[in-house]
């Protein structure tokens, strides 16, 4: 099952958002559940959470580096810090921002990154405005992922069949992108065998040298 | 040795067998009977705490005499004599006296007090101790005491104590013996200009500490407080008898009505003529003969078609609770507040006296028979509000005298205590009432006047008083030039009288002149520690609004979605009071940030005074610290609570700015974050004062900006962690940097060796 996850030092802040999406989400008849985590120490543990989560939607907090849940104490990055290393693999996914400070300058340099920012007084005040925009990103999310991967599943076929073309190809590396799969397939094999045959060219070159030594 | 309990028992039921018992030896050994109890064991009492008890309560020999006497005042007395030598003091009164039961059961257990369950006497006196260790302080006034007491219920009963029996290390109260007697003769004032029938006297002798002119000028005027200031009102007089100040060998009379801002009397003559006069602090009044229609028109108030309660005459003093009411007179505010609690309220005296329970403080049905603190409840207006403004009731001390042969209409009642609620008692009530209005309005008058004064004055620009004040050295500096060139040139035949004219001109000119330059001086510095606190507010609240904020949001948040949670289908009750709860919490953390911003200008904090350093710092940081917490920063203070003069506001608006660029310094960091304070006693150049610095774990100051910290509109605050966005108002450093160098202070700071921030240190000198 897909899951909305809100990411937020403050466990009273991200409980409340969570009622509403809850409520909201019953309301819509959405079968989308609604996770919340305290922010990472290491950004890059997101991309593994997000993966094994199912994560359709990500709401952020602006300011995560307030509390701790544990002893090494806060984290060390905003909300508009965290998406823009978020983005750099996760091109597609929804991601919004709720805060307190939702006019907050660094915040608003970031907008692009976000799907929206949405002032938390005023997602309290009408949820019912918002929760529709974010139930509707994740569909699209999702049903593009699904495409996505239908389509990634034919051109895999295709190439490891030796049929593709270099538009396949070029597709398929698009795919590799945006599901966040690990870049695999011709680039691997073209860079392995141009190092074998450079390798080959070098021990050409060795037995030439040699036998030019030997006077032959 | 240790004996067993048979032997213990043995040796009780042989002592309880003997015709002359000895109680002491049977009570000792009941005591060590009890200690061998296996199941349970009792306290017991050095016999030294008792002493220590009325010792620590007790500040001086003249408090401890006063306690005697309020015991008087308590007991009913109309007259206390006082004797004083430094052979002997004697305390006696008329009052109730006390039976043998009553000095046994009461006076003996340490702790007991009357007026614990019973706040006032059969008079309607509002009692005035509670503690029960009134007596112990008679210990402080001579070692030996000697109590005798009369009551119409008993014969003459007495004791002695020897407290210096007490002194003995290891000894049990109940070890100590106070020896019963049977007084033939007891010396008590007369009442009525009878001798009376009951009263008690105390004795001290062995006199501890020699009393002086002083001692006995204070003990006068601290006497004052408990008497009525109508010096012809009879109900309870001191005669104060000493060799050592014989100008204060007599009757103690209030001179408290020095102190009243407004006094004022209106006489009805009992058939249609009212006198009045209005005498006021600042010389303005007014002495009027009018008609009693007029009197009642001229107040706005219905007129009566006669009045049946026969003459009266109405006497009321106003009174300011401050400060500024006793500039110019030899009481303390404490003294003259203590002596509105014993006397506040309009008292009924027939024939000089007092009617119960009219105008008794706390009395229960005559306290406030006037109702004028429920008008004032009802209408609590300002002086500034004119014609609706009500003096409050703990403000007046007033009289009614009456006499029994001319207001023969003001009957007593039958069923209770008081008079009879008639038509010319109401009548009597109303004219009172006519009498006070007269007083708000001169009151109101007065106000009017004095801010029409205030703001003239205030229209002086600054520079034209400085022009001002230097015109009027300059005056001085001629005229004495005038006398040096006048000794000078005509140093043979020099007259000295002539110089006397301006060399008065003179002292008065610089007296007036010093006195307005400390005025102006105190007045700007006030101004600069008020605009110093609230800059100090805005400064902290762009730093910690964003916390406020958070709160305010996640209330409005909380309450909104409980009540979704409610309102859906099938309601989610669980869900709900989860938000109430959030909501609960953050209503608690808007109200602790309003109640910091309240508290941070009080017109008190900006006097100097005796302040207690590290209390004062911890509740400011109990204050800022569901902040410092919301962003996981833990803020410890360490020292000792001491002492200092100094002004309590500096104290914290130093601390709120340092404490706020802690704050912003320790969010620069993830991980763990501290902030540190502490304070200490500290000498510096010989000179006494006091430090306390504030460290955090945050980057600390870089070294270019070392220089630059104190300068105004600097600052190097930063909302995020990697940009140089601002939200510093570069003025934190600067004020404290101003108040510091203000008190003459040192300010320091370096980075902290074990938190690795900055670390800020400030000295400052005690005030003298």
């Amino acid at each position: 099952m897909a899951n909305i996850v809100i990411i937020d030092d403050n466990p009273e802040q991200s409980g409340t958002v969570k009622n509403n999406l809850i409520i909201s989400l019953a309301e819509l008849n959405s079968e989308l559940k609604v996770i919340t985590t305290f922010p990472f120490q290491n950004t890059q543990d997101y991309f593994d959470f997000i993966d094994r989560n199912d994560v359709c939607v990500l709401i952020l907090d602006e300011k995560l580096n307030d509390q701790t849940f544990d002893l090494n104490g806060p984290v060390d990055y905003k909300g508009s810090q965290l998406v823009q290393i978020l983005r750099e693999r996760l091109k597609d996914l929804p991601i919004f921002s709720i805060s307190v400070i939702s006019t907050d300058k660094d915040l608003i340099q970031q907008y692009n990154q976000f799907e929206e920012i949405i002032s938390r007084r005023e997602f309290y005040a009408n949820p019912m405005k918002y929760v529709p925009k974010i139930v509707r990103a994740a569909k699209n999310f999702l049903i593009e992922k699904n495409e996505a991967f239908e389509e990634y599943g034919i051109l895999s076929v295709k190439i490891s069949n030796g049929k593709a073309d270099e538009t396949d190809t070029l597709r398929f590396k698009e795919l590799q992108l945006k599901l966040d799969l690990p870049l695999v397939g011709f680039d691997d094999r073209d860079t392995w065998l141009n190092k074998y045959e450079e390798k080959i060219n070098m021990l050409e070159e060795l037995k030439n040298q040699i036998l030019k030594q030997l006077g032959k | 040795m240790k004996i067993n309990e048979n032997e213990i028992l043995d040796k009780i039921q042989k002592l309880l067998s003997e015709d002359k018992k000895n109680y002491r030896e049977i009570l000792k050994l009941s005591s060590e009977l009890s200690k061998l109890d296996p199941n349970f064991q009792r306290f017991f009492i050095d016999a030294k705490t008792l002493i220590h008890l009325g010792r620590d309560s007790i500040k001086d020999h003249t408090t401890a005499l006063i306690e005697l006497v309020k015991n008087s005042y308590d007991a009913d007395s109309f007259n206390v004599d006082i004797e004083i030598s430094n052979d002997l003091i004697r305390i006696s009164d008329n009052g109730f006296g006390m039976t043998k039961d009553e000095i046994i059961n009461n006076w003996l257990r340490i702790g007991f007090s009357g007026k614990r369950t019973s706040k006032t006497s059969d008079l309607g006196r509002r009692k005035t101790g509670e503690k029960g260790i009134g007596r112990i302080s008679a210990d402080r006034l001579g070692a030996n005491l000697e109590l005798k007491s009369k009551t119409t219920l008993d014969n003459l009963v007495g004791l002695k104590v020897n407290w210096d029996d007490f002194e003995i290390e290891g000894k049990d109260v109940s070890d100590i013996d106070v020896e019963i007697t049977k007084p033939t003769e007891i010396n008590i004032p007369q009442k009525n200009n009878e001798t009376s029938k009951t009263g008690t006297e105390i004795i001290i002798t062995n006199i501890r500490q020699p009393w002086s002119k002083e001692n006995i000028e204070n003990l006068y005027n601290e006497l004052s407080t408990l008497t009525s200031p109508f010096n012809e009102v009879q109900d309870f007089k001191i005669n104060l008898i000493s060799d050592i100040a014989p100008e204060y060998s007599k009757q103690v009379n209030s001179k408290y009505y020095e102190a009243a801002e407004i006094e004022v009397t209106a006489i009805f003559d009992g058939s249609n003529e009212v006198y009045y006069e209005i005498k006021d602090k600042y010389g303005k009044g007014k002495i009027e003969t009018i008609d009693l229609n007029k009197f009642y028109a001229k107040l706005n108030r219905n007129i009566p078609s006669n009045l049946k309660c026969g003459p009266l005459e109405v006497r009321l003093l106003f009174f300011l609770r401050e400060q500024s009411s006793i500039v110019g007179t030899d009481f303390k505010l404490k003294d003259l507040r203590e002596f509105l609690d014993n006397n506040f309220g309009v008292k009924i005296y027939r024939d000089n006296v007092a009617v119960k329970p009219y105008g008794f403080p706390k009395a229960q049905l005559g306290f406030d028979w006037l109702k004028i603190g429920e008008d004032k409840a009802k209408n609590p207006a300002g002086i500034a509000r004119g014609a609706e403004y009500s003096v409050s009731p703990n403000q007046l001390v007033g009289a009614v005298f009456i006499t029994r042969d001319k207001n023969n209409l003001l009957t007593d009642s039958a069923a209770r205590e008081g008079l009879v609620e008639s038509e010319a008692f109401f009548d009597m009530k109303e004219f009172i009432l006519a009498t006070k209005k007269l007083l708000e309005t001169h009151r109101g008058n007065i106000y009017k006047d004095f801010e029409k004064n205030k703001a003239e004055k205030q229209k002086t620009p600054t520079h034209q008083e400085a022009i001002k004040i230097k015109q009027e050295l300059i005056s001085v500096k001629n005229d004495l030039s005038d006398i040096r060139n006048e000794i000078e040139n005509n140093y043979e035949n020099l007259n000295p009288k002539l110089f006397l004219n301006p060399i008065n001109k003179s002292i008065t000119t610089v007296e007036s002149v010093a006195d307005e330059v400390v005025d102006k001086f105190n007045d700007l510095l006030d101004w600069q520690r008020t605009i110093h606190g609230l800059a100090t507010i805005g400064i902290s609240s762009a730093v910690f609004g964003h916390e406020t904020e958070g709160s305010i949001t996640q209330f409005h948040g909380s309450t909104h979605s409980a009540l979704r949670a409610l309102k859906v289908e099938k309601p989610r009750i669980d869900m709900a009071i989860e938000e109430l709860e959030k909501a609960i919490k953050s209503s608690k953390k808007i109200a602790a940030w309003g109640a910091y911003a309240l508290t941070r200008v009080q017109k008190e904090k900006r006097r100097p005074k005796n302040t207690p350093i590290t209390r004062t710092i911890e509740n400011v940081i109990n204050e800022l610290s569901p902040a410092f917490e919301a962003s996981s920063i833990k803020i410890k203070l360490k020292g000792d609570n001491f002492y200092s003069k100094t002004y309590p506001m500096d104290i914290e608006t130093i601390l709120v700015n340092l404490l706020t660029n802690a704050y912003t310094a320790s969010l620069l960091k993830g991980g763990e974050r501290n902030v540190l304070v502490k304070t200490k006693k500290e000498l510096l150049n010989q000179k006494e004062g006091f430090s306390f610095s504030v460290s955090d774990s945050g980057p600390g100051i870089a070294k270019e900006f070392e220089k630059r910290i104190f300068d105004p509109l600097f600052s190097t605050k930063s909302s995020s962690n990697n940009e140089s966005k601002s939200v510093g108002t570069g003025l934190g450093l600067t004020i404290v940097k101003s108040i510091v160098d203000e008190l003459q202070g040192v300010i320091t700071f370096e980075e902290d060796e074990l938190l690795k921030g900055a670390k800020f240190k400030i000295w400052l000198p005690k005030i003298d």
